[in-house]
């Protein structure tokens, strides 16, 4: 009996992100009937969801293509990211250094950085990857660096008088502390990495996402710039709960809700 | 005297009454209209600059809103959302839309210049003519007309599209990829790709055109477009639009300087020398063309449209072929008398 209404709130739970969105595409569709609005301002969702089924095969490579630059600059990005994160929260004096050219770094518009990163290393790929990790480094580092700075200072303390000297107390206390926070910083990081790639297709390459729907654009196929949008949405939802797995794995005992 | 709060209350809304009372005077009288153009204010965009600053828009009863654009072809997008219902846009690109949209249909009404497209090389390159294009890149913008296009310079030389390696980027990096060399070539239209060029300091000698004239391949390009429900609610407003404008124009060739000092004010940043160049260039090019030889500022010829629509359906590969009154409507005009073509001026 008890099992049963778990399974079914587990059900629930599980069924009502997937009713709600059906909820929005049926509101988007009705809103777009009753207003009259035109495709070339929003088309119907029973106007894009067709070309998924229709026109996948043009779809497909380009999906491949970003998927695999977007996840290639988010491993790199949050490898640099980390690793940076750690040192500045490690150590003062580096923090104080460079600190502040991170920051200044990270305030330059990506946009502005995109021809500059496409005159230096080429077009397609390398500059996707590129753009993808530099967008993801600066809020790892920020948010790895934070969490370990501001590890216990009695914790710290206690470490200290047992003999453990700072790499220790690091790896042993500092980084598994700042993991609950690594991992949300991860979920920002993964949304942000899609833009970056997006971004820099859309400036200088033939194939990915980005490329197909400023191509649809020059073309007023609306329907195919929006199902473009949809497959972005559809791969961010998915590696945002791939990235909720993993945290579940790895750092599960930092929950206190108690799922 | 003290400054109290309520003494900078009463200062600021003396302020703003002060400030405000002439606009809305105006607004009463005036019909307020957003106008679109088809890139960053540059070069010709001082015409409808210097029609606003004369007071030829306000002559009309108008108080129009220039709005810079991001691309002459996205001009058609901005008029088919609504967010604007008359611009400057590319002509070209309303074959295809009015093709597969014939129930909202987007209507040429007064022609500004000829399209000059062409493929654009360095020397150096090895490329003096079509056939040396074989095997070698092309930086190509997806959105381009003279890339969209190729595939009647195609035809033309007996050069395919396939035998060339094509690379798209945007279009604000396109000379800078030619440049570096990332590219060996790249499809523009002449006036923007050699400003760019001369303004990232390349010389004019230095450059190779491939023209697509050269080969027989002529269409329309920019011109004044509206939606066809604006031209059929509102026939009146347009025609004053069109009568601001044209005055803007002809203003702006026989006296050049004048519009460069109207785009200056508007954007003070800008080159004015280049500004200067582009300017002429495009004067030069809409009053030699034989449409406005033969009907003045703003005219195209049915045989002009007809062959234009005739090779971008082509080049499109369009299935249906829309008719020259889907295209252009010559109602909007003015008379001929105001139309008459002007000396280009010194600047």
């Amino acid at each position: 009996m008890a099992a049963t209404s778990l399974t079914r709130r587990k059900l629930r739970e599980a069924a009502s992100p997937v009713l709600f969105v059906l909820f929005l595409l049926l509101a988007w569709e009705v809103a777009c009937q009753t207003f009259g609005i035109s495709k070339f301002v929003a088309p119907r969702p029973s106007e894009i969801v067709p070309i998924f089924f229709l026109r996948w095969g043009e779809i497909w490579p380009h999906t491949v293509q970003t998927l695999s630059t977007t996840l290639g600059g988010f491993v790199i990005g949050v490898a640099i990211g980390f690793a940076l994160g750690v040192a500045l929260g490690a150590s003062r004096g580096l923090y104080a250094t460079v600190f502040p050219t991170l920051i200044g770094v990270n305030s330059v518009p990506k946009v502005a950085l995109v021809p500059l990163l496409v005159l230096w290393a080429g077009m397609g790929t390398v500059p996707a990857v590129a753009t993808s990790a530099v967008i993801v480094i600066f809020p790892i580092a920020v948010i790895v660096s934070a969490s370990i700075a501001t590890m216990d200072q009695e914790l710290a303390d206690v470490l200290r008088s047992l003999g453990a000297n700072r790499l220790l107390a690091l790896t042993k206390v500092g980084i598994p502390q700042s993991m609950p926070a690594f991992f949300g910083a991860l979920k920002i990081a993964i949304t942000l990495s899609f833009i970056g790639s997006i971004l820099a297709e859309s400036v200088a390459a033939n194939l990915g996402l980005g490329f197909m729907m400023n191509r649809a654009a020059s073309d007023f196929d609306v329907e195919l710039v929006f199902s473009g949008l949809l497959t972005l949405a559809t791969m961010g939802v998915a590696l945002y709960l791939a990235s909720i797995l993993a945290e579940r794995r790895l750092v599960g005992w930092a929950d206190r809700r108690g799922a | 005297m003290p400054v109290t709060r309520s003494a900078l209350l009463r200062g600021g809304a003396v302020a703003i009454a002060l400030y405000s009372t002439p606009r809305i005077a105006g607004a009463q009288t005036l019909e307020r209209i957003p106008i679109t153009l088809n890139w960053k204010f540059q070069g010709i965009h001082g015409a409808f600059f210097l029609a606003q600053d004369r007071g030829f828009f306000r002559a009309e009863g108008l108080n129009p809103e220039i709005v810079a654009g991001d691309g002459s072809a996205n001009v058609v997008n901005r008029l088919a959302g609504g967010a604007f219902q008359i611009g400057l846009g590319d002509v070209a690109s309303v074959v295809r839309f009015n093709t597969q949209n014939p129930d909202r249909r987007v209507k040429a009404i007064y022609n500004q210049t000829p399209a000059d497209l062409a493929v654009i090389t360095l020397r150096g390159r090895g490329i003096t003519r079509p056939e040396d294009l074989r095997g070698r890149t092309i930086g190509a913008p997806v959105g381009d007309t003279a890339f969209k296009m190729f595939p009647a310079f195609s035809a033309a030389t007996g050069i395919p599209a396939s035998a060339i390696r094509w690379e798209h980027m945007s279009p604000n990096i396109r000379e800078a990829m030619l440049m570096q060399g990332q590219v060996d070539a790249i499809t523009a239209n002449e006036g923007t790709a050699l400003f760019n060029l001369k303004g990232a300091g390349v010389r004019e000698e230095d450059m190779i055109f491939l023209r697509y004239s050269d080969f027989g391949v002529h269409i329309f390009n920019i011109g004044m477009l509206a939606n066809e429900s604006f031209l059929r609610e509102r026939p009146e407003t347009v025609r004053r639009v069109i009568r601001a404008v044209n005055r803007g124009y002809a203003e702006a060739i026989a006296n050049p300087g004048a519009a460069l000092d109207s785009l200056m004010r508007r954007d003070p940043l800008l080159n004015r020398a280049i500004e200067a160049e582009r300017l002429r260039y495009n004067a030069e090019r809409m009053t030699q063309q034989p449409d406005a030889r033969d009907g003045g500022l703003g005219f195209y010829s049915q045989a002009s449209i007809r062959n234009s629509i005739e090779v971008i359906s082509a080049a499109e590969q369009l299935t249906a072929r829309i008719s020259v009154d889907d295209l252009w409507d010559a109602n909007f005009l003015p008379p001929i008398e105001a139309r008459r073509v002007p000396n280009v001026g010194r600047v």
